[in-house]
């Protein structure tokens, strides 16, 4: 098979860290040594022209938008105004609040738990590793995509028809659109790992499942459990499209709230959820330590004791803890599918009434609108990933251990990121339009807030999961903390860190339907708009439009990703 | 990379020339709103009401019509949301807007705003008003609103007013309580609530009259005889057209002549839609037959006539009927 061939040859590759270390040490050569000192590593096409063409479409961004900082500064005033009418916050009353984010919690944990589950199989389908048929990869590649792609709106409209108003429809909604995420982000995961624990383990010839449950999933799993603990975090913040399954829950009673200028109920909302989120933020800090192979300090696994037999892994409190945590997440999950109520006979007519919603989409129209639109959203979109990855760095480097080490300042900034996480876009645009008007100008800041939390969120957790032996190495050699941050950590980050930038952007576009509430137009207010309206075939025009653009967006990627790692 | 890298450079090199070159098409002038003298253009909000389409485009002859009297460039900015056109409205940063009977009756409590006009479906006076029904699946056993006493019920969402207001203030009319004699279940929209009913997951749905009469029709999603209508509701003022009172009277007044001086058929004649033009519609009768007229408004009206508060009253009844706490914003 010439894929086998194709992956064994990059596989063998000498892998990224290794190349890197060996160029952190000839950072730390003695200045007279200029004879022993290697060339200087080319610099990629992809680490420097990725950052130019960001920076192009931004200066073109920023005329486009029209961008007056002096402007908000004239709407203080009017921010005031309306900040003072969500205070103080009201919840109603309270025992109905927290049942309604029950319900919201419960079918957010389904819906994440199936997503992850498909994204195993479908990440280890699609990742560049895989040794497996060539089609198989191109078709996992493509659901990853599609369903990325695809807003949970449409997934929401299908599933209706399908399953019937309720939580299962909603559930599966948020599966399905999570999958993109999931999968994606667990692809890159497994494709950045180092290439000899697998070698080693194929050597002794295990077979596929066994390699990669023993080597790629086990390395990988403290980058998954965040994965999946922020996927829950997003679907519990998006349960607003519940709303449109018949569903309920927080997130129609925040919409409901907003709908009806009753601000100060929707800050109390608001509340709930960002204290939901803290909790869920918690939990991905405590299972990140428990399971990362080197947590802190250590730099070999230090994840088993040394079992009975010399090949047993031993038990010890923390396999304890790690094993109960594991089940008892496997229990939640488990509950909360059978919250989902599924309804067998709904599913007689499923077929018929899919059929009916999907043949309406076809043939898909394309208008210089929907181009229009699709212009609009991109722009704005890679404008606000650029600010936001910018100040999403600072916020990243600041809140792990690399550069300052100073606790109260870290967590500080990771509850800061939370709260500007929990409060709604939405939010973000009125208080906008207060100051500035209608506009492009209201929705690009209030885009660019929300791709601050999404490149600081990826940034922080991808900083933390650098492996600490170079940097101690580094160290030991006395280097400064700006050094080892320079030659040790910023070499391990930029995959991910370019990687990242791109996908902020792919999730920006998606979240362009903010651009909508401020009148800027965009993919988003018009997709809202053609489904509104039920002109389905316009909306497939969309959707194409938009797969196209993440296509697009995700090739770029994987291109650098072959450059950088 | 060095081919790449040019790429990129000449990129780069030719988005800031265009940058140098020519005022942003978002650009506008400083003085948008915001001062009360003399303002140097305006702003125009539109949000989707049940039944818009095309919505930018069909306000773009109004547009022309008040720009033609006022003499102010004025932007048309369509939104998604009824929140962010209130807020803007509070802020004073719109100056002209048009969205449902219930959204103004929100604004009125936090903008300074009156409503100027509302649209006129036919040459009939008041024919722009909006009827919530009661719809069941053919046959059923529900044949008047009382039978719905402990049925599951799909309305839309809990801020329409056709979709649950208007039901709800029905419901209470004839003792029964939307909340606790029924299973409320919101259905997030007017389609939503009808094919689900016709698919079993409720027995009685509310929504806009359009949906049924015009819109689910007109998409083949109902055929004449799926559906039996048990109830209809009272008469929804339809979409007011209002305006900021911070504006210099004269141009308010500039504004309302405007909006009220054409109907779509003179738009027509009058040159304010040369290349957005369809024939008369049916309903506005013999006389415009054959005439060709301006999409007027998001709605598809004939014309716009004048309104005050007062018309809008019907609002603030139901919500006082139904204490709904959507209603209350304090």
């Amino acid at each position: 098979m010439s894929g086998t061939m194709k992956e064994t040859a990059a596989d063998t590759r000498p892998d990224g860290v290794g190349t890197k270390r060996r160029r952190s040490n000839s950072g730390q050569l003695p200045p007279g040594a200029t004879q022993a000192v290697p060339k200087r590593p080319r610099v990629s096409a992809a680490t420097l022209g990725i950052p130019l063409a960001y920076l192009a479409v931004t200066v073109f961004g920023v005329w486009w938008i029209d961008i007056r900082p002096a402007a908000v500064a004239a709407g203080f005033g009017d921010i005031a105004r309306l900040l003072e009418r969500m205070v103080p916050p009201t919840t109603g009353p309270f025992p109905d609040l927290l049942a309604l984010t029950l319900e919201t919690l419960w079918i957010a944990v389904a819906g994440t738990g199936l997503a992850t589950i498909a994204s195993v199989f479908l990440a280890a389908a699609a990742s560049r590793h895989f040794t497996g048929p060539r089609v198989v990869r191109w078709l996992a590649q493509g659901i990853i995509i599609v369903t990325r792609a695809v807003p949970s709106l449409i997934f929401a409209i299908l599933f209706v028809r399908i399953f019937g108003l309720g939580p299962l429809a909603g559930g599966l909604a948020i599966a399905f659109h999570s999958i993109g995420m999931v999968g994606k982000m667990m692809a890159d995961v497994f494709e950045e790992q180092a290439p000899s624990p697998r070698e080693a383990i194929a050597s002794v010839g295990a077979n596929r499942l066994q390699n990669f449950v023993s080597t790629t999933l086990t390395r990988a799993l403290p980058a998954v459990t965040s994965l999946v603990i922020y996927r829950l975090d997003i679907n519990v913040r998006a349960s607003a499209i519940l709303g449109l399954v018949g569903a309920g829950g927080i997130g129609v009673a925040l919409q409901t709230a907003i709908g009806s200028l009753n601000y100060r109920r929707a800050a109390g909302i608001i509340l709930v959820i960002v204290c939901l989120l803290l909790i869920l933020e918690l939990v991905a800090y405590l299972v990140q330590r428990a399971v990362a192979e080197h947590a802190d300090e250590h730099t070999q696994s230090q994840l088993h004791v040394a079992g009975a037999a010399q090949a047993d892994p031993g038990w010890n409190r923390s396999r304890v803890l790690r094993t109960a945590a594991a089940v008892s997440a496997l229990m939640l999950f488990l509950f909360s599918l059978s919250q989902l109520s599924l309804n067998p006979a709904r599913l007689g007519q499923a077929w018929d009434n899919a059929a009916a919603l999907l043949s309406g989409f076809v043939p898909p129209v394309f208008t210089e609108q929907i181009l229009l639109g699709i212009f609009e959203s991109v722009i704005m979109a890679f404008t606000a990933t650029f600010f936001g990855v910018l100040l999403g760095l600072i916020i990243a480097v600041l809140s792990t251990r690399h550069l300052i080490r100073f606790e109260p300042l870290s967590l500080t900034l990771r509850a800061v990121v939370v709260f500007m996480r929990g409060i709604p876009d939405i939010v973000y645009a009125l208080i906008f339009v207060a100051a500035l008007g209608l506009g492009p100008f209201a929705g690009f800041l209030a885009l660019s807030i929300s791709c601050t939390a999404l490149a600081s969120k990826f940034f922080t957790d991808s900083l933390q999961n650098v492996d600490p032996a170079p940097l101690r190495a580094l160290e030991a050699t006395g280097a400064g903390r700006v050094q080892v941050f320079v030659s040790g950590v910023w070499p391990q980050f930029v995959p991910s860190f370019i990687g990242n930038s791109l996908f902020t952007s792919d999730l920006a576009l998606r979240e362009s339907a903010v651009l909508g509430i401020v009148g800027a137009g965009g993919i988003g207010f018009l997709l809202d708009e053609s489904v509104a309206t039920l002109n389905y075939q316009q909306t497939a025009g969309i959707l194409i439009g938009l797969i196209v653009v993440v296509v697009a967006l995700e090739s770029v990627a994987r291109w650098a990703r072959r450059k950088v790692i | 990379m060095h081919k790449s890298f040019k790429t990129v450079t000449a990129l780069a090199a030719a988005s800031l020339l265009l940058t140098a070159c020519g005022a942003s098409p978002n650009a506008r002038p400083a003085s948008t709103g915001g001062s009360s003298d003399a303002p140097q253009s305006l702003v125009f909000a539109v949000v989707p009401t049940d039944n818009s389409k095309e919505l930018e485009e069909s306000f773009k002859p109004i547009v022309a019509a008040i720009e033609k009297e006022t003499g102010l460039p004025t932007t048309i900015e369509a939104v998604s949301s009824n929140a962010g056109v209130i807020e803007a409205q509070a802020a004073e940063r719109v100056d002209v807007a048009t969205y449902g009977a219930f959204s103004y009756y929100l604004a009125q409590n936090v903008a300074d705003v009156t409503p100027i006009a509302m649209d006129q479906r036919t040459p009939a006076a008041g024919s722009g008003a909006v009827q919530s029904l009661g719809v069941v699946a053919a046959g059923a056993d529900i044949k008047e609103l009382a039978d719905v006493e402990g049925k599951d019920v799909c309305f839309t969402d809990p801020a329409s007013s056709t979709g649950y207001l208007a039901a709800a203030a029905g419901l209470i009319a004839i003792g029964l309580d939307p909340k606790n004699d029924i299973n409320p279940i919101f259905a997030g929209s007017h389609d939503v609530a009808v094919t689900q009913m016709l698919a079993g997951d409720c027995d009685v749905a509310f929504v806009a009259g359009t949906f049924i009469t015009d819109l689910l029709p007109a998409r083949g999603v109902i055929k004449d005889g799926d559906v039996d209508t048990i109830w209809t509701s009272p008469d929804i003022p339809g979409t007011p057209m209002v305006i900021g009172n911070w504006l210099p009277e004269d141009l308010r007044t500039q504004i309302t002549d405007a909006v009220l001086k054409y109907n779509a058929v003179t738009a027509a004649e009058a040159g304010l839609c040369p290349e957005n033009q369809r024939e008369s519609l049916a309903p506005w009768g013999n006389e415009y037959a054959g005439k060709m007229a301006c999409q007027w408004g998001g709605t598809g009206a004939f014309a716009f006539e004048p309104a005050t508060e007062e018309d809008f009253a019907s609002i603030r009844e139901i919500c006082e009927t139904t204490q709904a706490e959507v209603c209350r914003n304090e």
